[in-house]
């Protein structure tokens, strides 16, 4: 059993890789404008997703196994490491499917970019990789609409994240707007999470809590003020591609809609007919519930002012990269930081 | 009065309170008693409140920061929101009811050659199920995914009957607690140290732990009920994490557990005598017969190494051995399976099992609202669908002197699927 769990862990920080080599060709094809350089790039990311996707069945098989052939209870998606490695399968076969039926090649680099980070990143910071024994409280058919639901509006979310930065990163003019404010602050806090979570776990850091948080904090003020000052120059890496801008804008927008509704249904009310269930309390207010609302909140207030045609499209982004920036917290930092009655995806 | 309603259903107003309740719920969900005792020590807090004592602690237990969601503030803020959310679903509902209504020439901005004739326009809409309405002037209008019209306001009520029923369950229901050992009984709960009478019987008959194999993670948690109700026992059943058992619109859910030396505890003791094997379980300070001797278990410890423990670590009993002229032979502590020799007999005693040392915790709950709740929650999931799914649509046109003059009206921005779509398509053929 432990060969195949290894066999799964490999392929999926292979896959890490080979989204990366995607995330290069489609770096090459905004540069160049070669349309086979964009196809390959294609071709490479659906190799890599078919990687990952096989992995997730080996998973499946072995769980299936540990819950005595339940297989709504086998779903590989019980802890941080699993949903994350799903949170970035997710990514990439929207992706695909997106470019597919879009015909548009342009979010490619950030797309694989971020699925590619996402495996490298669990695999460096070394999560729980074995399968794990579900405890009493996930033992439940509502496991795979819950959570899976969850991490598929996550994924919209992300994507319409991309846009959103991207958006604001090229019609960037004005360092005292804003939006500038905001894209290079998300910018700076979520460098500074990755490469702190990194730091930590490659130098085997026991380091005391108030260190932590102050090395923490500080490196989320240094990134953002690097993001501030060089901000203008960043905007000049794209200055050679032909990326549709606007186009960006209406992507976030239906990205934003279509995980609101699966968020409306997997996390929200899915969510608390189980816990109803399980807990006896549809709504708990306990920290991922609190967040799960926040979220929620964040997103319907973009959409309605997004929807009455209230803001400009700066304002519309802006809110859309805060909004990613909560769902993260939902997702990792409620698991990593707060404990409550969700804490089965801690490191 | 009209302009404070005007004023509450405003989006100036909605987004106001929505900010301070998203403010709110973030300091609800990181603030803890654990985070309060945290943070006492911290230069700026110390110069407040002394952080020898729990001054700070008493303080947000005070304000009510410490459990948020229940101040009348969050309250307040809450019926605030679900009342600027009434009035603007109030709003929304002419619209709904009434849709776009194009049937005047002027308005027909749109304008292209057509071969066709106006019947073949409305065959077109009518073949693929558009409803049609015809102006005075000779205009038509058709009309597609009527019922989209009502998604925003069906999401609206669903999120209101959430928070009716939210009311309702704080209100009407109660959410107690029982914590029995097996063989107990029980015929009210207790709320915030409130006695809350069930109307019947809840009988504990078992609870179990079992384990995954070969592995100490848990695989279930068992409590074993009977309700006995009128002296007739009703139902016996098993009651899981994600198996809770219904009587009566009362729910009893598995939430906890633990141990402690009880009453009903029994002592599984493996006894060799007279050349054989017996297996006897002993209850607490209770004399049972064995043969020519009583045996008595006077006294439990947790721990025989720790006088302080308060969890069955390395257990032992005070066990006593009379024979029939009550004299007594034995009388010392014995640890868990270990063997101890009765003198003056042949027999070997070993204290090896114990029983009924675990008391479950069921959460006890009545919530008359969770019906209104799970109604509310439908709507909602079919509502989101039906903004996305359903994009009302309505074209309104005119055929004359070989050309069509037309205007398309869509509900929604990005639709998921655009009826209007075969509509171009039709006129480009």
């Amino acid at each position: 059993m432990e060969n195949y769990i290894d066999l799964a862990a490999k392929l999926i920080a292979s896959s890490g890789i080979v989204y990366l080599i995607a995330t290069l060709f489609y770096s090459f094809y905004l540069v160049f404008k070669k349309n086979m350089l964009a196809k390959a790039g294609l071709l490479i990311g659906i190799v890599g997703f078919i990687m990952q996707f096989s992995a997730f069945i080996i998973r499946f098989v072995v769980s299936y196994e540990r819950v005595e052939g339940r297989i709504l209870r086998a779903v590989p998606i019980t802890n941080l490491y699993e949903s994350l490695f799903f949170f970035a399968m997710m990514l990439a076969l929207f992706y695909i499917i997106f470019e597919i039926v879009k015909k548009n090649s342009a979010l490619g680099a950030f797309a694989f970019a971020i699925s590619g980070s996402v495996v490298l990143f669990i695999d460096a910071i070394g999560a729980h990789h074995g399968a794990t024994n579900l405890v009493p409280a996930l033992q439940s058919n509502w496991l795979l609409a819950h959570v899976s639901l969850s991490f598929i509006a996550y994924a919209c979310f992300a994507i319409s994240a991309i846009t959103s930065l991207l958006y604001l990163i090229i019609t960037s003019s004005d360092k005292m707007r804003f939006s500038y404010f905001t894209w290079t602050i998300v910018l700076g806090i979520s460098t500074a999470i990755v490469i702190f979570l990194i730091l930590k776990t490659a130098l085997d850091l026991n380091m005391d809590m108030t260190i932590a948080n102050v090395l923490l904090y500080s490196l989320m003020v240094v990134f953002s003020i690097i993001y501030y000052v060089f901000g203008l120059k960043i905007k000049n890496v794209f200055a050679g591609t032909t990326l549709d801008i606007d186009n960006f804008e209406s992507i976030s927008f239906k990205f934003i809609g279509v995980g609101f509704a699966i968020f409306t249904i997997g996390g929200l009310v899915f969510g608390s007919i189980w816990a109803e269930q399980s807990w006896g309390r549809w709504w708990s207010w306990d920290p991922k519930e609190t967040w799960a609302f926040i979220t929620w909140m964040v997103y319907a207030v973009y959409l309605h002012g997004r929807l009455y045609g209230r803001w400009t499209k700066e304002m519309a982004s802006s809110l859309a990269l805060i909004g990613f920036l909560v769902t993260i917290f939902t997702f990792l930092g409620v698991n990593l930081l707060l404990s409550g009655l969700h804490s089965y995806g801690s490191m | 009065m009209k302009a404070v309603l005007h004023y509450i259903g405003s989006a100036k107003f909605a987004f106001l309170i929505t900010v301070l309740i998203l403010i709110m719920s973030f300091i609800g969900s990181i603030v803890s008693i654990d985070s309060i005792n945290n943070i006492k020590h911290s230069f700026l807090i110390s110069l407040i409140f002394d952080p020898n004592t729990n001054h700070f602690l008493d303080f947000a237990m005070k304000t009510g920061i410490i459990d948020i969601y229940r101040t009348p503030y969050f309250l307040t803020l809450l019926f605030l929101f679900t009342l600027s959310m009434v009035i603007c679903t109030i709003r929304l509902i002419p619209f709904a009811i009434k849709g776009f209504n194009v049937l005047n020439e002027n308005s027909l901005k749109q304008e292209k050659e057509f071969g066709s004739s106006e019947e073949s326009v409305i065959s077109f809409f009518k073949k693929n199920r558009w409803s049609l309405k015809e102006g005075k002037d000779g205009v038509y209008m058709a009309e597609k995914h009527k019922a989209g019209r009502y998604g925003v306001i069906i999401l609206h009520t669903g999120i209101l009957l959430v928070m009716a029923g939210a009311l309702m369950g704080y209100l009407f229901g109660f959410n107690g607690f029982a914590g029995l050992f097996p063989g107990g009984m029980t015929n009210y709960i207790e709320e915030n140290g409130k006695k809350i009478n069930l109307g019947f019987t809840l009988k504990v008959n078992s609870f179990d732990i079992t384990y995954y194999e070969n592995s100490h993670s848990v695989k279930a948690y068992t409590t074993n009920a009977t309700i006995v109700d009128g002296g007739k026992e009703v139902l016996t059943t098993d009651i899981d994490v994600n198996h809770p058992l219904k009587y009566k619109g009362i729910v009893f859910y598995q939430s906890s557990y633990g141990e402690q030396i009880n009453s009903s505890m029994k002592f599984g003791m493996l006894i060799y005598a007279n050349g054989k094997y017996h297996q006897e379980y002993l209850p607490l300070a209770r004399p049972v017969q064995f043969g020519d001797y009583v045996l008595i278990v006077k006294n439990v410890l947790y721990d025989i190494d720790n006088p302080n423990a308060e969890k069955f670590i390395r257990p032992a009993i005070l066990l006593s051995v009379v024979d029939k002229g009550g004299k007594k032979l034995y009388e010392e502590m014995v640890p868990f399976r270990q063997d101890v020799t009765i003198p003056e007999t042949d027999m070997i005693m070993q204290f090896g099992a114990l029983q009924n040392y675990m008391w479950t915790g069921l959460s006890v709950k009545k919530n008359p609202g969770t019906v209104v709740v799970y109604i509310g929650g439908i709507l909602m999931c079919i509502s989101v669908l039906m903004i996305y799914f359903l994009d009302y649509t309505a074209v309104s046109f005119i055929v004359r002197d070989g050309r069509i003059r037309y205007n398309v009206r869509q509900q929604r921005k990005y639709p998921v699927v655009r009826p209007v779509n075969k509509f171009y398509t039709y006129l480009e053929k």
